[in-house]
């Protein structure tokens, strides 16, 4: 499958966004407030949340290239997702749900807090492709760490490999359809550094913002370059705002 | 300050905000994530000038949230789901996860909203939710308060609480058959209760509740209807701290909080296990079973726990033998005696969940005894608790978590430990002080209101004539509301005025009629009418009269006077002003400050009480620190006791927050506080030099100024 960076459009119907140019922006803004006392202490609070705005650009292209985030701008087409391949290789799953308030666990060398057991989180995955969905604990060999199930199917356990300390604990799986994957995290010990990737297993973590996630799109801009013809060929900038609550389907 | 919810993070430099929700329950739009929100609560109201105002008087909560459109959009003229209708509940909370639990910010009304077709968010003014406060009250008459007890003004609290769903210690259970609150008063809820020997007219809180403090010789016992067919079980619930004993029927039984343990007669201790219930550390149920063996009652044995679901103790048997009768063996009273302290008890014949049911409601003791607790005819409950918390110098006002609150004039005086320090350096934006000259004044008067308490056996106190005559159609019936002024209570029985045998002339309620209006015509006969009257509200008769006979009567006396007269044995009325003053004398002072408690005060120890304080409070100027920026603390609550400490000023001193106000937008949230500094109470002296003998301090203060120790002593933190 020749990946183009970026599938677009409702759930289940996601299309690939082809020809886009390179130098897509993607960019996350987290509204913060802080407080300086008298004495020069400063205090610093933020959101939980950062949503990211993608600008994406095309050039010299018909219309039918931005037929869907056109379509998605005029709100005919409604509840739109974009799923960004680069941000789906680090992780899936937003940062709120990664990571919780529990006793730290040492995840690929970060202590991050443990979430707490029964949490459950969901992602939407896409056919063909392989996934890895992982988590970091202390569990012994054998013991499930989490489970997970795709779209009504049956629930697998993913159960923790020989070791001792706090280790990874993958499953990797390749659905047949576009779907839901749902992960929930078994007691036994603390758990963090949840992760569900698109790849195999590669022992790391990395942090994610929630992909893929409901976005809202700008009207594309449109800079005529050539009419010749048909529809002739046209420069477009599209803007998509990550829009509603990351991990909430 | 609140409890924070399990899991909700530590404090920290870098604050990952929690999530504000406004949920409108089942109104348009649900429970929503806020955008823009603020919610203020600020103490006003009080009687006093503004430098000492802050510390009394009470709290309406106020606050605006905006959230984002909804997609179709939310109108007032949407339909279901869209259509938006202000005046629903609106609860305003913080969550951070969905493992962690919600923190209450405060449960309103959304008063107005507004929004535009051009607008992503709809904003909604919100108002607190006293609705259930605002209704008209009544409290029951002077059942058992006269005399030389009289209650805590609280108790008029607890009541109008009472009829607004706000209950300090737990309703009656379905099967209580007796209630005693104890919350100001000694008057039964259910059952009917009685002090013996000489009580200490004291109340005292402990842990936001009011006991009452049992005299060494005196007994408070509450006489209960046993159900039928009677029943060999029962439950006493009730929050107990110290030593009492609980004489249920033949048997005492003793419960100890300390040991822990439950004793029944001269049986052995049971011990039972403390911590059955989080809302309730004092709160203990004591089941007690009489044992029957044919006709001999045997024992009566006692259990106790802790909580609704906690492990019973074991049982404490007391041997008994002696006849079954129904006055040895089922439980008619239940009396209280010992060192220790008592409320919201409850006699039940079932162990019902709702006898731990969550308080909704703390107060503290006023320290205002009321001889007689009356009511404004038309007031409010809500007016009234306002009333009530300016006139004691208290403060009374709904918390973030629904629930009323009242606290005294200690309090508020800072009896109390400090929640927390505030370090001016690393919590405050800035410390802004104001002092000004206007408030001091020179000479103070507090006026109050003793009743004029009336007391007889006979039945001769006249308190209420009619001044029309009735007419009552043959064989029917009229009624007829006697509005009363002030309160009476033990209403005489009804005769007609010429009979002086039952009773002399004088004496009694009575009634005379005639078949013509101007009192012509034969005496009619003793039982030509009869007339009840009953008590509708404190100081509202409802009189009833019944012709018997086949003739047009009406009620006047041979010459066509109008006769229906109301006597009682006792009469409860607003007595004369009267007004106590400190400092200069009337013709010399330059800035009189007149308060006036109204007959909310009625005693001159309570008056002359407020009298010193207040005196004490204005002869000076005093700064204020209002709307200072502080690192925010969602735990922080109005009317908590803080100490403030800031450095380059000097300042260190406990504090009262007055006035909170929290402001949110996306990512970030203010918090500013207004404070009331306190002065050094002897509790703070106590905490910090109780230990110390004369001898030790004159170590530690030796070669100390007076200017020192008083710097010393000023600067103490409790």
């Amino acid at each position: 499958m020749t990946d183009t960076g970026f599938l677009f459009g409702p759930l289940g119907y996601m299309q690939a966004l082809d020809q886009v140019r390179p130098g897509t922006t993607r960019a996350p803004s987290r509204a913060r407030g802080e407080l300086v006392t008298v004495g020069g202490v400063r205090y610093v609070q933020k959101a939980r949340h950062a949503p990211r705005q993608w600008d994406i650009e095309y050039g010299w292209k018909t219309p039918d290239v931005v037929r869907m985030l056109m379509a998605a701008a005029q709100g005919v087409l409604a509840d739109c997702w974009l799923y960004d391949v680069a941000a789906a290789r680090a992780n899936m799953i937003p940062a709120y749900y990664t990571a919780g308030t529990g006793t730290a666990v040492l995840v690929a060398g970060l202590p991050l807090g443990a979430v707490a057991a029964g949490t459950v989180v969901t992602v939407p995955v896409l056919a063909g492709r392989t996934y890895t969905a992982s988590a970091w604990s202390a569990h012994t060999s054998g013991q499930t760490v989490f489970t997970y199930k795709l779209g009504s199917g049956s629930t697998v356990n993913a159960t923790a490999p020989a070791g001792s300390g706090a280790r990874v604990t993958s499953a990797s799986f390749t659905p047949s359809t576009d779907q839901t994957l749902t992960i929930t995290v078994s007691s036994g010990a603390n758990v963090s550094g949840l992760r569900v990737h698109e790849g195999s297993p590669d022992g790391t973590w990395l942090p994610g913002h929630g992909t893929p996630c409901r976005v809202d799109v700008i009207d594309p801009q449109a800079v005529l370059q050539l009419v010749a013809g048909g529809h002739g060929l046209t420069d477009y900038t599209v803007s998509l705002q990550e829009v509603g609550q990351p991990g909430v389907i | 300050m609140q409890v924070l919810p399990a899991g909700w993070p530590a404090d920290a430099a870098v604050e990952t905000v929690p999530d504000i929700v406004a949920d409108f329950g089942a109104s348009a739009p649900g429970a929503v994530s806020l955008a823009d929100w603020s919610i203020a609560r600020q103490l006003t109201g009080s009687l006093l000038p503004g430098q000492v105002r802050a510390g009394t008087g009470f709290s309406v909560a106020s606050g605006s949230v905006s959230f984002p459109q909804t997609v179709p959009p939310l109108s007032p003229w949407g339909k279901g789901a869209q259509k938006l209708v202000p005046g629903g509940r609106c609860a305003v909370y913080a969550t951070h996860d969905a493992g962690v639990g919600r923190l209450a910010l405060g449960s309103f009304l959304a008063s107005q909203a507004s929004g535009a077709v051009s607008d992503p968010a709809v904003s909604v003014d919100l108002v607190e939710d006293q609705a259930r406060l605002r209704k008209r009250v009544s409290v029951p008459g002077l059942s058992d308060v006269a005399g030389t007890i009289g209650v805590d003004a609280v108790w008029l609290i607890d009541q109008v609480a009472r009829t607004g769903g706000y209950y300090a210690t737990p309703k009656p259970a379905p099967s209580c058959i007796g209630s005693l609150p104890l919350q100001g008063s000694v008057i039964a809820e259910r059952g009917t209760a009685t002090l013996a020997g000489s009580p200490v007219a004291g109340w005292q809180t402990i842990t936001r509740c009011v006991y009452p403090v049992p005299s060494g010789s005196g007994s408070l016992s509450l006489a209960v209807t046993q159900p039928q067919p009677h029943v060999n079980s029962l439950f006493l619930t009730a929050n107990v701290r110290g030593t009492l004993t609980l004489t249920v029927g033949l048997v005492a039984v003793v419960i100890d909080t300390a040991a822990r343990t439950v004793k029944a007669g001269s049986g052995t201790a049971a011990a039972y296990t403390a911590g059955g219930s989080t809302v309730w550390p004092d709160r203990v149920q004591i089941e007690v079973q009489a044992l029957t063996t044919g006709a001999t009652y045997t024992s009566l044995r006692a259990r106790a726990r802790t909580g609704p679901a906690a492990a019973w103790s074991g049982w404490s048997t007391a041997t008994v033998s002696i006849a079954v009768t129904e006055a040895n063996t089922y439980v008619t009273a239940v009396a209280v005696a010992g060192s220790g302290a008592l409320n919201g008890l409850q006699v039940s014949t079932a162990a019902d969940t709702g006898l731990w049911d969550a308080p909704t409601a703390g107060y503290d003791a006023s320290g205002v005894t009321l001889d007689n607790p009356i009511l404004p005819a038309e007031a409010g409950g809500w007016d009234v608790i306002q009333q009530i918390a300016a006139a004691t110098l208290g403060g009374a006002w709904v918390s973030e978590a629904g629930t009323l609150a009242y606290r005294g004039r200690d309090w508020m005086r800072g009896l109390g430990t400090p929640a927390e320090t505030i370090v001016s350096e690393s919590s405050l934006a800035d410390v802004a002080w104001s002092i000004g000259g206007d408030d001091a004044a020179d000479r103070v008067t507090v006026t109050y209101q003793p009743p004029d308490l009336r007391t007889v056996t006979d039945y001769s106190l006249t308190v209420w004539e009619a001044t029309e005559a009735v007419e009552v159609p043959a064989g029917g019936t009229v009624t007829v509301n006697a509005d009363l002024e002030g309160t009476v209570k033990d209403l005489g029985g009804w005769l007609p005025v010429w009979d002086t045998v039952t009773a002399p002339a004088g004496k009694r309620s009575r009634w005379a009629a005639a078949t013509s209006r101007d009192g012509g015509g034969t005496q009619p006969a003793d039982t030509a009418l009869q007339v009840t009257a009953t008590m509708s509200g404190t100081s509202r008769v409802r009189i009833r009269i019944t012709n018997t006979t086949a003739q047009k009567l009406w009620t006047v006396d041979g010459t066509g006077n109008p006769t229906l007269i109301i006597r009682a044995n006792l009469t409860a009325r607003d007595g004369e002003n009267v007004t106590i003053a400190a400092g200069a004398t009337e013709a010399s002072a330059a800035n009189p400050l007149d308060v006036d408690l109204g007959a909310w005060v009625q005693r001159y120890t309570d008056a002359q009480q407020i009298l010193d304080w207040i005196w004490s409070q204005v002869q000076e100027p005093r700064a204020t620190i209002q709307g200072v920026r502080v690192k925010p603390s969602l735990a922080r609550q109005l009317g908590d006791i803080v100490r403030i400490t800031d450095g380059q000023t000097g300042l260190s001193s406990k504090a009262l927050i007055s006035g909170i106000s929290l402001t949110g937008s996306p990512g970030q949230y203010e918090q500013t506080l207004d404070l009331v500094l306190l002065d050094i109470t002897f509790y703070d002296l106590s905490q910090n030099f109780g230990a110390k003998t004369f001898a030790q301090l004159s170590t530690d203060w030796a070669g100390l100024t007076f200017a020192q120790v008083t710097d010393l002593i000023n600067s103490i933190g409790a």
